[in-house]
């Protein structure tokens, strides 16, 4: 992974001088709320319904077992001993105090990490594949790409005063989009054109929340050397045009629908034709200093395990359910990527105790080479561990709660912090998940039904992805009261679709059941190995509908 | 005009005057900031003050002023509220775009903890809201000493690794 050098290490620790004297100021009355809400933000800091919240970015989801032990340590000393995972790749703190925020940037500053732009109307934390690096049928590794863009995008002097907040999302894979970059401001996705040469496919205008929209291409190849100016002329041309009146007409996608497509892409082009070339292309050498810390760790030349897995499922079944489920496929002869479920029932999905960290952290030292990655949905993955370590580590990961070989399935849900934590929220989401979770805890039926995301969202700014959940749930406000919509056929990936909405709100208690039916409806009807999100499509809402609203007799 | 900030130092001795509309006044000798519409219809009437700048509200663009940067001391940005970040576009655009080098001045509601990335920006004078918040601008605007991005006076860090 990418290590500071010492022009790394000085920008985040003046960052926190910075945001030191920032928050003296603040606390001796010298800057007003709405003042110091926009200093505070790009560093992180939402003031929240019980106390602040304090969100530390994860670049790319990339972590090192030192940082997570860190993490551990700080949430212990200055919060609540948890933390929690987000769907962007990142962690959360719920209960610091502001007094104490400055140390725990200095903190995190010792191991590397930051809060820089984890909020506020600025470029966000970049985010990629959990399996980046490590995938098959990888066109080129996305990771040293995010960290160009986020060295870029760090402390951008024109773009920290955006209309709205500004996500980008690169993917290097050929077959699938686990970045989901079609719901991104900017998506990247890796390409080669016919000579041979890395670039990128542009995406622009995605996005979720009230308005949710897939992105549309701008640019079917942009050489790699020509990333940063490219991605200058689209913030510079939202940045001066992108509406500032309506927080909810702000995001770029707004802009990209109200102009169309072809002619918010010649504003860019016209913009890019001064900055081509100019002082922000990309050195071959930078490029190649980048992706040196991205080399492959020192793996082992092995052979697929195939015949020892083949003993070792045989001789303990629920060591057989967790590689179907929970293990992935990996470019290196006889290593295999691990999801790590850190969703258990009774908890919410993606907080962690500062002891899980330090197993977790364990574990990464012990079988992964000492890193490990968040993904979108919550989990924590150990990339690169070997196939004749798998039942070491299935045991070992069994004993502190991590082995539920749930991943990908209808109660691997995605969901928000919600009423529970957040002020915005509608609505509460993680009980709803809990009683989901609780419905369906038959894992033998869970991988009848197969791959099927369900996604919780509290209101509508969409933290749980719900419009791109295959079952997507939305918290909603009814005369002070929570109601909850069902959407069906979303998808985050390649086949990029917002869920269809089903109909009438329910009440919380009714959600198990409503999701039971539709389930119902798709084992009654799909095909032979026929996909949930597939049987939705063929067939339409009208069955799920008539079975979810039929009175009852 | 007050709390001026400019070339890195407090001025007490501004002579600039911010003319607010077109019905404002504007004295004899006055070294005057003018709204763009003023302006134009002063230039036209071949009556422009003899020192004159001219000053963009946060719908008017730097192309709108490219005409006329070789007649003006000075271009001053309006900060309708801190939160509008335009200006630091605008500013980019007349420096590199249209290769002004006059004086460009922050004016309206802007807050210290931004001069550090306005002057990366090419604005190097601020008139800030009072005094004290002068003096913060003053000690802020040199808080990084490493910047990854190339700006108007340097280029980009990976150009110096």
């Amino acid at each position: 992974m990418y290590v500071y050098d010492s022009f790394d290490q000085k920008v985040v620790d003046e960052r926190v001088a910075q945001f030191r004297e920032q928050t003296e100021r603040y606390l001796d009355g010298q800057l007003a709320d709405d003042e110091f809400l926009p200093l505070r933000l790009q560093n992180g800091l939402y003031i929240q319904r019980h106390a602040p919240m304090l969100r530390i970015a994860v670049p790319y989801g990339l972590l090192s077992s030192k940082q997570l032990r860190k993490l551990a340590e700080l949430t212990e000393t200055y919060d609540k001993g948890y933390g929690h995972f987000t769907t962007r790749q990142n962690v959360q703190f719920n209960w610091p105090a502001l007094e104490d925020v400055p140390d725990i940037l200095a903190g995190l500053a010792d191991v590397q990490m930051h809060a820089i732009q984890t909020s506020g109307n600025c470029i966000r934390n970049t985010t990629t594949d959990q399996f980046a690096g490590v995938l098959r049928d990888e066109i080129a590794d996305p990771r040293p790409w995010c960290e160009l863009i986020r060295q870029w995008s760090t402390l951008h002097p024109e773009f920290a005063f955006l209309p709205r907040k500004f996500k980008i999302a690169v993917n290097g894979s050929t077959n699938s989009d686990r970045a989901a970059v079609r719901f991104h401001d900017i998506g990247l996705e890796l390409v080669r054109n016919d000579a041979g040469e890395l670039g990128f496919k542009v995406f622009v205008g995605g996005g979720l929340g009230r308005t949710p929209l897939v992105g549309q291409e701008v640019r079917d190849f942009l050489p790699g050397i020509h990333l940063l100016s490219y991605l200058e002329a689209i913030l510079r041309v939202y940045n001066l045009l992108g509406r500032r009146d309506n927080k909810y007409k702000a995001r770029i996608k707004i802009l990209v629908k109200a102009l169309g497509v072809e002619a918010f892409r010649d504003k860019v082009e016209a913009e890019w034709a001064h900055l081509k070339d100019g002082p922000a292309t990309l050195t071959e050498a930078e490029i190649a200093r980048v992706a040196e810390h991205f080399v492959d760790p020192a793996y082992e030349n092995l052979a697929d395990a195939d015949a020892i897995l083949a003993q070792q499922k045989a001789d303990h079944p629920g060591f057989a359910q967790w590689l179907d489920r929970n293990v992935y496929l990996h470019k290196k002869p006889g290593y295999a990527a691990v999801t790590l479920s850190i969703k258990k029932l009774g908890y919410a999905p993606g907080d962690c105790t500062a002891d899980q960290m330090r197993s977790v952290a364990h574990l990464a030292d012990q079988f992964s080479f000492g890193e490990l990655r968040v993904s979108h949905e919550q989990n924590l993955i150990l990339a690169d561990v070997r196939q004749d370590q798998l039942l070491e580590l299935w045991e070992a990961a069994k004993l502190v709660g991590f082995a539920t070989a749930n991943i990908g399935t209808l109660t691997d849900v995605i969901c928000c912090p919600g009423g529970d934590y957040c002020a915005l929220a509608n609505a509460k989401s993680i009980p709803i998940a809990e009683s989901i979770q609780a419905q369906f805890d038959d894992l033998d039926y869970l991988y009848d039904l197969g791959d099927l995301d369900l996604n919780i969202s509290g209101c509508m700014n969409a933290c749980g992805h719900h419009h791109i959940g295959n079952i997507g749930i939305l918290g909603v406000d009814k005369k002070g009261e929570e109601f909850y919509q069902v959407s069906l056929g979303g998808d985050s990936g390649q086949n990029a679709r917002v869920g269809k909405i089903l109909g009438p709100s329910f009440n919380a208690e009714d959600i198990p059941a409503v999701v039971d039916k539709v389930i119902q409806v798709y084992t009654e009807n799909r095909q032979p190995e026929e996909a949930f999100v597939d049987t939705v499509e063929r067939l339409g809402l009208d069955p799920f509908k008539e079975r979810v609203y039929a009175k009852s007799h | 005009m007050q709390n001026l900030i400019k070339n890195g130092a407090l001025l007490t001795d501004d002579a600039w005057v911010l003319i607010e509309d077109d019905s404002t006044n504007i004295a004899e000798n006055t070294a005057a900031i003018l709204p763009l519409p003023r302006y134009l219809a002063l230039n036209e009437a071949n009556n422009l003050p003899t020192r004159v700048g001219v000053w963009l509200n946060d719908e008017q663009m730097a192309d709108d002023v490219a005409d006329l940067l070789d007649k003006v001391e000075l271009v001053a940005l309006h900060f309708p509220k801190f939160a509008d970040g335009r200006s630091f576009s605008k500013a980019r655009l007349l420096r590199d775009r249209l290769g002004y080098q006059g004086e460009i001045r922050a004016i309206g509601d802007f807050l210290p903890d931004q001069v550090d990335y306005m002057a990366r920006c090419g604005i190097d004078a601020f008139a800030c809201r009072n005094e004290q918040e002068a003096r913060t601008a003053l000690s802020m605007l040199d808080t990084f000493s490493i910047h990854y991005q190339g700006d108007v006076s340097q280029s980009a860090l990976f150009q110096q690794r």
